[in-house]
């Protein structure tokens, strides 16, 4: 039984109608965008689900599989879907800061007259598709994790802030090794969710083939704007979180750190470093819209469990143990969390 | 903080949480405990079933199992549950992922939409729902079957510890009991003190003098069983004496020859008429103013009147008519006619008053053959009694090696005599000491008595009779020590009994 099932949604449950009313919006807009989005990607609902809560928490999601698998095509879908400005960078080797930030140009005026002029790169957008970003040396994605960060870029010591809302949605693909580069952790932990996309099922696989290969191709509707989803955002931060599960959310996170004595089985073998304190803070963030998006007032320790694979799984590195034996992240924050939900529910 | 309605409702819903939480976990505390102690119970019944067990540790753990699960559902009750662990059974049961530990934190804060929200949320997921079925107080199967076991159990250590026989359980402690037994000894020696119908004789006077003596010893602490019965047997010594000194026969020798020996002689008629009428009483009275007047010679006896003379005669023949019947109280009366005679002879006045004084006490003694038969009767019940405490019907130590009241005898009765043939006894009896291991396990004591006399005299009587004593006291606890079964005991019992020489089936 759901818990949401067993609210009759026409009754005001608090003093606050207006608000509530918004809460009911806030589901009912994401529902919309979900079914918009799913015109044309088939199946993947949860890492649409994942891309749109981060984006609603105004965090830059990582996506990563092979190729082929639709995670350009719904990161301009979802531009699409949301009269955003959309940026898109393809990350090669000799891909240079200045091709992303921009650069200023020389602007010659006539005689005598000249001046440079910031030429902006297509990171001035909002919503940046940042393809195989892997492949960039260190010093463009490092361009890109001030941007990230910072939601501001500096160039020649001009610093030029970026439109709200900003998201970076990159892609990478962890099959080709040769000629990439690996993001720095810092980098890695600036991202909100790392998702993994995964093969389609057989059923998704035909109505994929069903949908690509005809004539007609799917139109998608503007469902909101940048703005709105920044007041949803601003909403989803008002829910409420109990002590108690603030303390589990603590402690989720403490038990990732392999040298205290919270962690156990795997995470203290295999792991080298666990999550920072940004990963609790994204943890809540994602766990207060997920409580919405169930329909409830308050987050419950469900909540975070719920989205903790996303948020650590990118945080918690492993030791060359792991790699020894074959142990997956996966497989260690599985354990971690089947721990966690004996322990509280 | 403001009190809301819906603060109040939520408190209500708390309170109906915290009283199904205690009334689970009551539930739960006594199954668990119930179900701890149910092996002991069980394993008390079967114990106490084999006898392997006694029925007083039985009931103590039987006892602290009843009790273990009452004092545990006791503290249950009164404590009340943890306020968290009731508010996550709440999230549990009702599936409101940790609406009630939200809700109890908010309820306690200023209202504000999210709080209220959550809060009347909660509240309406609690109250759509059935309580009875999302948190069933049930008592399931095995619950039931817990508690039907332990109370068959208890039921049945009960039930076995009443079907015990009479006298198997229960028992006083050995040194109560022994205490017991030995004071009744002592009464009876009391109550002998003070009988009103006891003679006034020397006799009797040295008799009281050795029962003083004897409740002294009956009442140390330090007197074993071996030498209470000494003492008892002592006691009846003194009393078969005196019982044959009154015996009719001695008595009607001893009135004859009597009458014989003072026939004809002056002074002496009346006693001569009393002896030959057979009046005791009478001739004792005659006896004793004879003696006074011997004494004081008034009467005077001289050696060398004819008559005095041949009252000496008769008195020797008479003397030696009755040292002839091998009986030792006669053969004392012919030692007390002879010492008159030797007074008279002698011209000693004095110790021949004192002669016919003494047998005017002698002849005193007649007649209380009854008092003293009956209080030989009294001493071997007192001595059964002693022996067998416990009520069982077992025949006095006695009498087992054939040392009743009747007889002096070694017991001869056995089966197949599996101790070999009766030790011929000699009058210098000896004893030996030889060590032996029947199983091994510790020293074992064998005294052989020989002697060259039909009979062994006392103290050989009282040493085996006192050995028996202890041979009975081992087997008894060897029996009750052992690790044998109640009904293999009985039997035991039974086959011990029947060998015994005196019983029924002895051949």
């Amino acid at each position: 039984v759901h818990f949401i099932d067993m609210i009759p949604t026409s009754t005001p449950i608090a003093s606050d109608p207006e608000k509530e009313q918004q809460v009911e919006e806030f589901r009912r807009r994401f529902e919309e965008l979900r079914s918009e989005i799913g015109k044309v990607i088939v199946g993947q609902q949860e890492i649409v689900d994942y891309t749109l809560m981060a984006m609603v928490a105004g965090g830059h999601v990582l996506l990563e599989g092979v190729p082929g698998l639709g995670k350009t095509l719904l990161v301009k879908t979802i531009a699409e879907a949301m009269r955003l400005r959309f940026g898109r960078v393809q990350f090669t080797p000799d891909l240079m800061p200045a091709d992303l930030i921009g650069t200023k140009m020389f602007i010659d005026e006539g005689p005598g007259k000249a001046r440079f002029e910031f030429s902006r790169g297509p990171i001035f957008c909002n919503l940046l598709l940042g393809d195989e970003i892997n492949r960039a040396t260190p010093r463009t994605q490092s361009a890109l994790l001030e941007a990230m960060q910072e939601r501001s870029v500096t160039v020649s010591g001009e610093t030029y802030s970026l439109a709200p809302p900003f998201f970076v949605l990159a892609t990478q693909n962890p099959l080709e090794q040769e000629g990439t580069y690996p993001l720095p952790e810092a980098q890695l932990d600036r991202f909100f969710f790392k998702l993994n996309v995964g093969y389609p099922t057989f059923e998704e696989f035909e109505n994929i083939l069903a949908r690509t290969t005809g004539a007609a191709s799917a139109d998608v509707g503007k469902v909101f704007s940048g703005e709105e989803l920044l007041a949803m955002g601003r909403l989803a931060r008002e829910v409420p979180v109990p002590a108690i599960v603030q303390k589990r959310t603590v402690e989720l996170v403490m038990a990732t750190h392999p040298e205290t004595s919270r962690a156990a089985g795997l995470i203290r073998k295999y792991a080298r470093y666990g999550a920072s304190p940004r990963a609790g803070q994204t943890c809540l963030f994602a766990a207060k819209i997920h409580a919405i998006l169930r329909g409830r007032y308050h987050v419950a320790s469900e909540d975070i469990l719920h989205v903790a694979r996303a948020v650590l799984n990118h945080r918690v590195l492993l030791n060359f143990e792991a790699q020894a034996d074959g142990i997956s992240i996966d497989e260690i924050l599985s354990e971690l969390i089947e721990r966690k939900k004996t322990e509280w529910l | 903080m403001q009190t809301t309605p819906l603060t109040e409702a939520w408190n209500d819903c708390l309170r109906r949480a915290i009283a199904k939480a205690r009334a689970a976990r009551l539930r739960k505390v006594t199954f668990r405990a119930t179900a701890a102690v149910l092996p002991v119970t069980v394993l008390s019944v079967l114990l106490l079933g084999l006898d392997r067990i006694e029925p007083a540790v039985a009931l103590f753990l039987v006892g602290s199992c009843v009790t273990v699960p009452c004092l545990a559902t006791l503290v249950a009750a009164l404590v009340p549950p943890k306020k968290e662990a009731v508010l996550r059974e709440i999230d549990r049961r009702f599936g409101i992922a940790d609406g009630a530990e939200a809700a109890t934190e908010f309820a306690g804060q200023d209202p504000e939409f999210w709080r209220e929200a959550t809060l009347a949320q909660t509240l309406r997921a609690l109250e759509t729902a059935n309580w009875s079925e999302r948190w069933p107080i049930a008592w399931p199967g095995r619950t039931r079957l817990v508690f039907s076991l332990q109370g068959l159990a208890a039921i049945g250590v009960v039930g076995l510890i009443v079907m015990q026989p009479a006298g198997s359980g229960f028992a006083d402690s050995p040194e109560d009991a022994n205490a017991a037994r030995v004071q009744a000894l002592v009464d009876l020696v009391e109550e002998w003190e003070q009988r009103p119908d006891t003679p006034e004789t020397a006799d009797w006077a040295a008799f009281e003098q050795d029962l003083a003596q004897a409740r002294e010893n009956l009442r140390n602490p330090d007197f074993d069983e071996r030498e209470v019965l000494l003492e008892l047997s002592r006691i009846e010594d003194r009393l078969r004496e005196m019982l044959e000194q009154s015996a009719p026969e001695i008595a009607e020798a001893m009135r004859l020859a009597l009458a014989e020996s003072f026939a004809g002689m002056s002074g002496f008629e009346a006693l001569t008429e009393a002896l030959a009428e057979g009046d005791l009483d009478i001739a004792q009275q005659e006896l004793e103013g004879l003696a006074e007047k011997v004494a004081d010679e008034s009467l005077p006896l001289d050696p060398s009147d004819a008559e005095t003379q041949e009252m000496l005669d008769r008195l020797a023949e008479s003397a030696d008519g009755l040292r002839s019947t091998e009986s030792a109280s006669l053969a004392e009366w012919a030692d007390r006619l002879e010492e008159f005679g030797d007074a008279v002879e002698a011209g000693d006045c004095e110790a021949a008053g004192a002669c016919l004084a003494g047998m005017g006490e002698e002849i005193g003694k007649s007649g209380q053959e009854e008092t003293l038969a009956a209080l030989l009767a009294q001493l071997d019940a007192a001595r059964e009694a002693f022996l067998s405490p416990d009520g069982e019907g077992e025949e006095p130590i006695s009498r087992m090696a054939g040392l009743d009241a009747n007889g002096d005898e070694a017991g001869t009765g056995s089966v197949d005599d599996p101790f070999g043939d009766e030790s011929p006894f000699t009058r210098n009896y000896h004893e030996e000491d030889l060590s032996g291991t029947p199983q091994a396990d510790g020293e074992s004591r064998r005294r052989t008595v020989s002697t060259d006399e039909g009979r062994p005299d006392r103290a050989v009587r009282d040493h085996v009779a006192a050995d028996l004593v202890d041979l009975d006291r081992l087997s008894r606890e060897a029996i009750e020590n052992e690790s044998i079964p109640l009904a293999h005991r009985r039997t035991i019992q039974r086959y011990f009994q029947s060998i015994r020489p005196g019983s029924g089936e002895e051949r």
